[in-house]
């Protein structure tokens, strides 16, 4: 056996490397909180990587009410807000309709439910610049280009093969015998839906939510192309922000607003880590 | 059998919307920019067909092949990249599980940033008035030039570092994943032949995880195709449009040149690309898989 | 009559599941159909539930056509392998579930949980859910979930089969006794032929979608009609000797070698010719040492030598050998037996079975 001067060696090196690694995903947000909570004249005058000498939160404050997109000085607070009313009754539709279809899917085992479902994934790949102009178009037809609805509307209807595929994946799993028994038990196919499979449904609801929050929350496409001017979601709002020119750039105010938009996702990473790692090795799962 | 029929009828029926929505949204809208690249669609779409002039617009257009070729060198990138420090972290961490939980954490993370978090974050880290740059030179090293952003060479190699470090942690929760399915027995009798620990990573471990070598490949492929938002936020395409990615393109022809035809060809481009890659490649292993 | 189903087929796509079933059984049977895996006993109790369609044929429950009848309205019970409780429910809502569902009043809902639960003893584990009950306590409350129905017909598919052997013995004898009590029908899948001589009434034997035999325990051990259903049956298995019939005189003999068996009591299907191929078919408990069985005509019995001795607990599975003859038979334990022993072993000729070799059919 290895004598045990060349197994810590070996795992000296291991955990030196693994470091060194983890130097390379932690400096930029070091740097970013770091420089938030300094004040404007200590980040001119001292290294980005130096802790304050003075904490303040005077940046974040400026961020969330007082920082401009062009010319308007309101901070991220109401592009947070406007991202909110977005983000849950699509995130809601998009989580009941998939669940739906993906309970019933997993009733219907053939070639043909397959492929339909193989589709549905490979559309929930395609990159979205495909469909910018006709939606443009379509919704332009029905008058909700540019609005709250437009966005929730197309959130929804995006969202809705991602979550279709993790219901069905997980229903799939499910014992058969289960729905068997409720089926002679007498319940019909909607009481069997409400009593028996939803009170299961706890884990992979959690993924979903954690994933199409992610998806709808992270989203920049769509917040650029079609969000109106001072209610655009968060990530839309929080470039405009950094862009907005002044004469100094203010990096602490630049930076607690970076922070502000990345605190939601990183906090339900934080706080579900587990069913995060769940979430994407399941989404990875096709057919 | 009729109340057979009758039920299976119902479900189709419930599942129709869906069907329909998916294929109006998806397939159709796919189909429709498509058929809007060969039209002659300019600030609004038209319906007049003339043939591939925007192909061979597109393809006579210095700058789109300097966009196009940025997709590759971008996407060549990240796939090494990410494969590469993704399964190593994978491999190391697989082998310390109490420690593993905090290198976890902080390897993973950047996966629940947006891309423009990504961006804007490495656009402070890599800019020389905040930067590197800055850095070095506040230590003393007045000369030191750092300004990966503003060269037209290497700019796009930034971008690959900064998507490198937001989706290796997919990599790595694929790869550990996929390597506790690994037998415990197969350790076992690597450790009493006397195999290194290296070697039964390389030879036997990997071997195993095709499958998971190919989801990630497929995943990490489509995050390409789909790169807009790191390119808007950490470079804007820029110098100049040194580091613009076909996404960018067919955005601004779209939205700021009011060329929906060009924009639409550079979409189709774009997507057709990396399916004649990807398929192919789908298909290999599908069917290697199936012996 | 009970259960009646008549030229029932079944195919999946092109593939045929089950061919020209035909059962009749009446009222309080317990009708085991047992089978190999994949010989179709499973599919044909969803069948018979309408948890699957049919591809044509008809199911006649008490007398009603119910081919057509989605699994509600057939107003059968079905207890599962792995007893499909549903986990997030308790117990008590497990069983009362199926009259929720047919819009029983809360009133009648308890009543009957009252009924059920004592008649099982489980009244102490309502509360509970199906994850903290062991296996014998499941199946209890699956046989709950179904009585509480009153149903026309009760159907199990192989829910012992995830017990321990001893829990397993415990459940047939509990299983046996609510039978006798409740005077059901039963149906019962199960492919382990102990477990379907035990419980059954009558059982059905099943070979890739067909009924091979239908009848009594005793008429399948005794009288199989086929080469199949005679091995299936009957642990240790069925003696075969291959052989041919001769005519002698009037009678028809069996000869193997040294063995010459006079066959004047055999019941012949018909009468079969001079020098046809055959099997002989006979369980070990009918071949007797000579010592137990004095003043016998000693032209069915023959000098064997024992090659291997097994021991069972009560019984001893002695192997014999002549001269290219193999025979297993039991013995009591507590004979004294060693391979290499010579003994005379007779052949009760009351209890053979002949088939023919190639196409398995008795003779």
């Amino acid at each position: 056996m290895k004598s045990g001067r060349q197994y810590s060696l070996r795992s000296a090196l291991v955990h030196g490397l693994l470091f060194v690694l983890a130097l390379y995903f932690l400096v930029p947000l070091y740097v970013m909180v770091v420089a938030s909570f300094k004040s404007l004249d200590e980040i001119i005058h001292s290294s980005i990587i130096a802790l304050p000498i003075v904490w303040t939160t005077a940046g974040w404050e400026k961020a969330w009410s007082s920082a401009c997109t062009g010319l308007v000085c309101t901070g991220i607070r109401p592009y947070f807000f406007e991202t909110m009313v977005i983000l849950f009754p699509a995130m809601s539709a998009a989580i009941v309709i998939g669940a739906l279809n993906g309970y019933l899917m997993s009733f219907w085992r053939s070639k043909s439910a397959d492929i339909l479902f193989g589709a549905l994934i490979i559309g929930s790949f395609i990159p979205l610049q495909l469909f910018l102009i006709p939606l443009a178009v379509t919704m332009q037809k029905l008058g909700i280009f540019g609005s709250t609805f437009g966005l929730i509307l197309i959130h929804t209807v995006y969202g809705v093969p991602l979550t279709t595929m993790l219901y069905r994946n997980f229903y799939v799993a499910l014992p058969d015998e289960l729905v068997k028994a409720a089926i002679v038990d007498g319940a019909g196919v909607f009481k069997i839906f409400r009593s028996v499979i939803v009170p299961m449904s706890a884990p992979i609801t959690i993924v979903a939510v954690i994933l199409v929050f992610g998806g709808i929350y992270n989203d920049y496409i769509f917040a650029l192309t079609f969000g109106e001017t001072g209610k655009r979601p968060i990530m839309a709002a929080v470039l405009n922000i950094i862009s907005t020119q002044y004469a100094v750039a203010e990096h602490n105010v630049n930076m607690a607003a970076v922070m502000i938009s990345a605190l939601p996702t990183l906090l339900i990473f934080l706080v579900a880590g587990k069913f995060f790692v769940m979430g994407l090795a399941q989404g990875s799962v096709k057919g | 059998m009729k109340g057979h029929f009758k039920q299976k009828l119902l479900i189709a029926a419930a599942l129709t919307p869906t069907v329909l929505v998916a294929v109006y949204f998806i397939w159709g809208f796919g189909a429709a920019t498509a058929y809007l690249s060969f039209t002659d669609s300019g600030f609004l779409p038209s319906k007049k067909l003339i043939g591939l002039f925007h192909y061979q617009k597109l393809f006579s257009s210095a700058r789109w092949w300097n966009t196009y070729g940025n997709m590759f060198i971008y996407g060549g990138v990240y796939l090494l990249g990410c494969l590469s420090i993704g399964i190593v972290i994978a491999a190391m961490l697989d082998r310390l599980p109490k420690s593993a939980i905090i290198y976890r954490t902080i390897y993973l993370y950047p996966l629940a940033l947006s891309l423009v978090i990504t961006g804007l974050a490495w656009q402070w880290v890599l800019s020389p008035t905040t930067g590197l740059q800055h850095l070095i030179r506040e230590l003393g090293f007045e000369s030191f030039s750092f300004n990966i952003l503003g060269s037209s060479e290497y700019a796009i190699y930034a971008l690959g570092g900064a998507a490198i470090w937001h989706s290796t942690g997919l990599v790595i929760v694929l790869f550990l994943s996929g390597m506790k399915g690994i037998d415990v027995d197969l350790w076992r009798s690597a450790q009493i032949d006397r195999i290194p620990t290296w070697r039964v990573y390389a030879s036997i471990v990997l071997p195993q995880l095709r499958s998971t070598l190919m989801t990630a490949i497929v995943l990490l492929a489509f995050n390409v195709v789909r790169s807009f938002d790191i390119v808007v936020a950490l470079t804007k395409g820029g110098p100049g449009h040194a580091s613009e990615l076909p996404a960018l393109y067919a955005y601004e022809f779209y939205f700021v040149r009011g060329n929906i035809g060009q924009g639409s060809a550079a979409a189709i481009v774009m997507v057709v690309s990396i399916m004649a890659i990807v398929l192919p490649y789908l298909i290999y292993e599908l069917r290697k898989r199936k012996q | 009559m009970s259960l009646l189903i008549h030229n029932l087929h079944k195919s999946f796509g092109q593939t045929p599941v089950l061919n020209g079933i035909e059962i009749d059984a009446t009222q309080g049977e317990f009708l085991v159909l047992l089978g190999a895996s994949g010989c179709g006993k499973s599919t044909l109790l969803h069948c018979i539930a309408g948890l699957e369609p049919i591809t044509s044929g008809e199911i006649f429950i008490k007398e009603k056509a119910v081919q057509d009848l989605l699994p509600a309205d057939r107003n059968v019970a079905m207890v599962f392998q792995n007893y499909a409780l549903y986990p997030t429910m308790t117990v008590a809502r497990n069983i009362t579930f199926g009259l929720e569902c047919s819009g029983a009043s809360k009133s009648e809902q308890r009543d009957a949980l009252q009924r059920i639960s004592s008649l099982l003893k489980i009244q102490d584990l309502l509360e509970r859910k199906p994850r903290q009950l062991s296996g014998g306590q499941r199946q209890r409350v699956a046989i709950g979930r179904s009585l509480v129905r009153n149903p026309d017909l009760f159907l199990m598919d192989e829910p012992m089969s995830n017990l321990d052997a001893r829990l397993r013995l415990e459940m047939r004898s509990e299983l046996r006794s609510l039978h006798a009590t409740l005077g059901a029908t039963m149906v019962f899948v199960t492919h382990d032929q102990t477990e379907a001589m035990s419980l059954a009434t009558r059982v059905a034997v099943m070979d890739q979608g067909r009924i091979r035999q239908i009848g009594t325990p005793y008429d399948l051990y005794h009288a199989p009609n086929s080469l199949f259903v005679a091995e299936f049956i009957g642990t240790p298995g069925i003696n075969l000797v291959p052989g041919t019939l001769h005519r002698q005189d009037d009678s028809v003999v069996f000869q193997k070698n040294d063995l010459h068996l006079n066959l004047e009591s055999y019941q012949f299907t018909s009468s079969p010719e001079e020098g046809t191929a055959t099997l002989l078919g006979i369980r070990p408990e009918s071949l007797v040492p000579a010592s137990l069985q004095p003043a016998s005509n000693s032209s069915n019995s023959l000098e064997m030598t024992v090659t291997d001795v097994e021991m069972t607990g009560g019984d001893l599975h002695v192997r014999l050998k002549n001269n290219g003859i193999d025979l297993t038979t039991r013995m009591a334990s507590s004979k004294r037996i060693r391979p290499g022993d010579k003994i005379k072993i007779f052949i009760n000729l009351d209890a053979i079975s002949l088939f023919d070799p190639t196409q398995g059919t008795r003779l």
